[in-house]
């Protein structure tokens, strides 16, 4: 029997009883919901995606300590088998990843290795841009895939606040539907407008200027677009701030970007925003040179901050409501430089944290042999679009393939 | 003015004779406008987009100068003095270091030893605080230029040039290498691009950004070389991935001298055997890699598409690139003329550019400046300013640059443009009080305007007067007659504006009320474009 498709959690619920029959492509929470009867908005499931930016060299966080090439094409970069902390018999953990060997241990942490796409692209704008519109030649399509799933699962609901994105430069181009813009903010603090609180008149006649525009026939697209996202990002400050500024989390994060940013989503999350993904970024993995101490403080800073945010979570009860999904736009060439880096290659694991998933190893980690690399790099072995796959249809409950645009293989992490 | 017959036949008879010759006096490449459509507003739209606009009166003058002498005045603008402004950066910094010689300490009794630890860490410390106000200086600095330059569209290329060829300042750390990549930038900003493209190949700033300080022949470093094809030349799909790895080794042994800042070649550490590259095999090195670079026909369509986009819209057609790479090829990669040629055109001077592009942060608060005639702002607050809404002077978010147009704008930059100008609204209340704290930096500036002086040179005396002086000045589009009565509305309400024979003498009352209006037409969404 072909697992039952579900578009949105209105769909599931109104078909009532009758699908808990087909458990498997329904995510367990979603049935406790379906027979608890129908709740607020704020208990479904939650995504959050974490950005690591530059190109992670997934060989020096999901190290193969036992492999013969890996040894031989790392000599400075190379992490050895007494240092790492061991997974199975082939792979184990960078050893900062101290939180995340925690999480393995406590069922939370899962690694999908050998991830990548078809005709890999080496350029990171062209591979951020494939990532992020899941699309594999980045351009055939103009909304990224959190985009087009919130405008897929939620037709009626044009709320902007169900994708957010918080830290980093910019607004991350997966969160861009064509219904649902999402919302992007870097500090809590300055996401509102200064003036209105000192001068309650300029504040109103500020947004009815904003409001006016898009009332007003269309004078460019350009106008339309800035007029719309003022009048968004003022229709949601004053909710966002509102959570932010009653939040009292126990949890102490460390002082990184990206734990401040997983700081700021925790607290979403305990205010019960109806956010179903949340975006952040963790940058400086473009480590062409003395890569080892720099990977070694990514690592550090990666792991505090899953940790501290994974422990939040647990704290605030809504552990088993959110899977946070990490990815990079390559992974590096199997053999390092002369400059004790790596250079941009391939393909690299992905990594999921939370109660919800499967803990463990998927995928297959590439072959490292010279006849088996591409050009030098590791060929993949699972399509990240598998991922995004199993995630739509395993935790987010809906259909993947018509915002994929293909049916893609689920991958056995979730569910 | 020329009838469209007779233009084409001219454009035929400039393309037998020379190319030169035809584009030396602006034309070639794009159907130019008539002199009969220009006025006002194209005026405002040429010294918006080929610098960062300015007052009325600036504008006025440029319009008396008539479309062809006004692009000249523009383009040809070494004709005008250049901005003298001083930077106080020392060049190159002194390296300056007691190294701690092993053996020397172990002769030393442990507390003589504390005593050179201590002190060589008080130097670090102090050469590193050094350096973050070198670069500070260096900062405002170039803040100070944009503003106040009588070349503007030369810092408007030094801009593009530094979006283009981006460098960030915290893998370079050295604010001296930083300075020589600006002026770099400056040198050759509308001259040849075949000579800036080979001043790259030798700058120190961007060998050390793009680690080819570290490529060499043993091992090959592919950064440089990867951006070079990618980003600063020819454009993704136009070269293959073995013409990257040849050409990393074409750049092998480009380096610098730390002491001097100055390029260095260091040919012990050079490939020199043959290479591949675009199909041509020979002994290449890194400056026959930029003449090989140069003969690609993709290199001169990416510059000309990169310029038209920045400079004019972003819904380019495929034949208006070749018109313009065509322009840039004849003139041996020249800028002037392709610049004269691009502000010259129907298409810069039509609907679809004029007052639709999204201003970049840099454009936003540089434009304020220049379009209020308001010199001696903080300049250190301004590039806090920009960094705020997304564009960090010297500091690019990657080697890519900033995308520009509607990456411009999301929820948080919106918030950081519109706050641009509220702290003066915060700091009127609070008169007396030490000033609210603010990363915006436009309190500081909007404290400078006196809107009543600006006001008196332009007869404005009612509320309507003021609203369409501030909207000729502000705003590239029509406001609608809603929005007029709205902001007309904002300045009775509450306490009327007094007559203006009265403005003198309640100037800081008539005037804070004005910057309050000034704070709402800049955070309106018609403020964002230019």
């Amino acid at each position: 029997m072909p697992p039952v498709q579900i578009a949105t959690r209105r769909d599931f619920l109104s078909c009532g009883l009758g699908l808990v029959g087909v458990g498997a492509a329904v995510p367990n929470f979603l049935i406790r919901t379906a027979l608890a009867g129908p709740k607020s908005q704020s208990e479904e499931p939650i995504l959050v995606v974490v950005q690591l930016s530059g190109g992670h060299d997934g060989l020096s966080a999901v190290v193969p300590y036992r492999n013969d090439d890996y040894a031989r094409n790392r000599k400075q970069t190379r992490i050895s088998a007494n240092e790492v902390l061991k997974i199975n018999d082939d792979v184990g953990l960078h050893p900062n990843l101290t939180g995340f060997k925690d999480l393995l241990d406590q069922d939370a942490f899962a690694v999908v290795q050998g991830v990548g796409y078809p005709n890999a692209n080496r350029s990171h704008f062209k591979s951020m841009d494939i990532w992020h519109y899941a699309d594999n030649s980045g351009q055939a399509v103009s909304h990224g895939w959190i985009g087009r799933y919130c405008d897929h699962a939620y037709k009626n609901n044009l709320d902007s606040k169900l994708a957010i994105a918080v830290g980093g430069n910019k607004s991350p181009k997966a969160i861009h539907g064509k219904e649902h813009p999402g919302i992007k903010f870097q500090r809590p603090e300055s996401y509102r407008y200064l003036a209105e609180s000192k001068n309650s008149r300029l504040g109103s006649a500020y947004r009815k200027l904003n409001k006016m525009t898009l009332a007003e026939k269309s004078v460019s697209s350009n106008l339309d677009f800035i007029a719309a996202t003022s009048v968004n990002a003022n229709d949601t400050s004053d909710e966002i701030l509102k959570l932010l500024g009653k939040r009292d989390g126990k949890t102490s994060y460390p002082k990184t970007g990206l734990a401040s940013s997983l700081q700021t989503v925790g607290s979403l999350i305990a205010g019960g925003l109806g956010t179903r993904v949340y975006y952040v970024f963790q940058g400086g993995f473009d480590t062409h040179r003395t890569q080892k101490a720099r990977h070694d403080r990514l690592m550090t800073e990666f792991n505090g901050a899953i940790t501290a945010f994974q422990k939040d979570l647990a704290e605030q009860g809504n552990a088993d409501r959110v899977v946070t999904m990490a990815f990079s736009e390559f992974g590096r060439r199997a053999k390092e430089n002369a400059s004790q880096g790596t250079d941009h290659g391939k393909a690299g694991p992905m990594f999921l944290f939370g109660p919800a998933i499967k803990a463990g190893v998927h995928g297959q980690l590439p072959s490292l042999a010279d006849a088996d690399l591409d050009k030098g790099d590791l060929k993949h072995t699972v399509d990240f679009r598998s991922v995004y796959a199993t995630v739509l249809e395993k935790w987010l409950g809906t259909q993947s393939q018509p915002i994929l645009g293909e049916k893609f293989p689920l991958v056995d992490c979730l569910g | 003015m020329m009838k469209p017959l007779l233009w084409l036949a001219t454009v035929g008879l400039c393309t037998l004779l020379s190319g030169q010759m035809a584009n030396a006096e602006g034309k070639g490449g794009l159907k130019p406008v008539s002199e009969d459509a220009w006025d006002y507003a194209k005026a405002r739209h040429l010294l918006a987009r080929a610098g960062f606009g300015g007052t009325p009166e600036e504008v006025e003058k440029l319009h008396a100068m008539g479309l062809r002498k006004a692009v000249d005045f523009l383009v040809d603008y070494q004709e005008q003095p250049a901005a003298d402004i001083p930077l106080a950066i020392e060049s190159p910094q002194p390296v300056k270091q007691v190294k701690l010689d092993r053996k020397a300490l172990a002769k030393l009794s442990p507390k003589e030893r504390q005593k050179l630890i201590q002190e060589q860490r008080k130097q670090t410390q102090q050469r590193r605080k050094n350096e973050q106000q070198q670069f500070a200086e260096l900062r405002q600095w170039w803040m100070k230029r944009l503003v106040e330059s009588p070349r503007p569209l030369e810092e408007k290329l030094v801009l593009f040039w530094h979006g283009h060829f981006a460098t960030g300042y915290r893998t370079v750390k050295d604010t001296y290498a930083m300075y020589l990549q600006n002026e770099l930038f400056r040198k050759h900003a509308a001259g040849s691009f075949g000579q800036l493209l080979r001043g790259i190949a030798h700058d120190p700033a961007m060998l050390r950004y793009l680690d080819n300080d570290k490529n060499v022949k043993a091992r090959p470093n592919e950064n440089l070389a990867r951006e070079i094809l990618e980003l600063f030349s020819m454009g993704e799909g136009n070269y293959s991935e073995e013409d990257i790895k040849e050409a990393a080794r074409a750049l092998t042994g480009y380096t610098f001298d730390r002491r001097s800042v100055e390029f260095m070649f260091r040919r012990q550490v050079h490939d020199d055997g043959e290479k591949t590259i675009f199909g041509k095999t020979g002994n290449w090195d890194g400056d026959k890699l930029v003449d090989l670079i140069l003969e690609e026909p993709a290199t001169a369509r990416f510059i000309a598409r990169k310029l038209f986009v920045f400079f004019v819209h972003e819904d380019v057609d495929e034949q208006t690139i070749e018109q313009l790479a065509g322009v840039l090829r004849e003139n041996d990669y020249e800028l002037a003329p392709l610049l004269k040629t691009m502000f010259l055109s129907e298409e810069f001077n039509g609907p679809k550019a004029m007052g639709t592009q999204i201003k970049s942060p840099v454009q936003l608060v540089v434009g304020v400046l220049r379009s209020l005639g308001v010199k001696q702002a903080n300049y250190t607050a301004l590039a806090a300013a920009t960094q705020s809404m997304g564009q960090e002077l010297l500091q690019p978010p990657n080697v890519k640059g900033w995308d520009g147009g509607s990456a411009w704008i999301n929820t948080n930059t919106v918030f950081a443009r519109h706050n641009f100008a509220a702290p003066l609204v915060i700091q009127n209340q609070k008169r007396g009080k030490k000033p609210v704290r603010s990363r915006g930096g436009g309190g500081q500036l909007t404290q400078r305007i006196d809107i009543v002086g600006l006001l008196e040179k332009s007869q404005s005396g009612t509320p309507a007067d003021v609203v369409d002086y501030l909207a000729k000045a502000l705003l590239v589009t029509q406001l609608s007659e809603e929005k007029r009565e709205e902001l007309v509305n904002f300045l009775n309400d509450a306490e009327p504006l007094p007559p203006s024979t009265q403005w003198k003498s309640q100037r800081a009352q008539v005037n804070a009320k004005l910057r309050a209006l000034l704070v709402l037409m800049m955070s309106m969404p018609e403020y964002q474009l230019t």
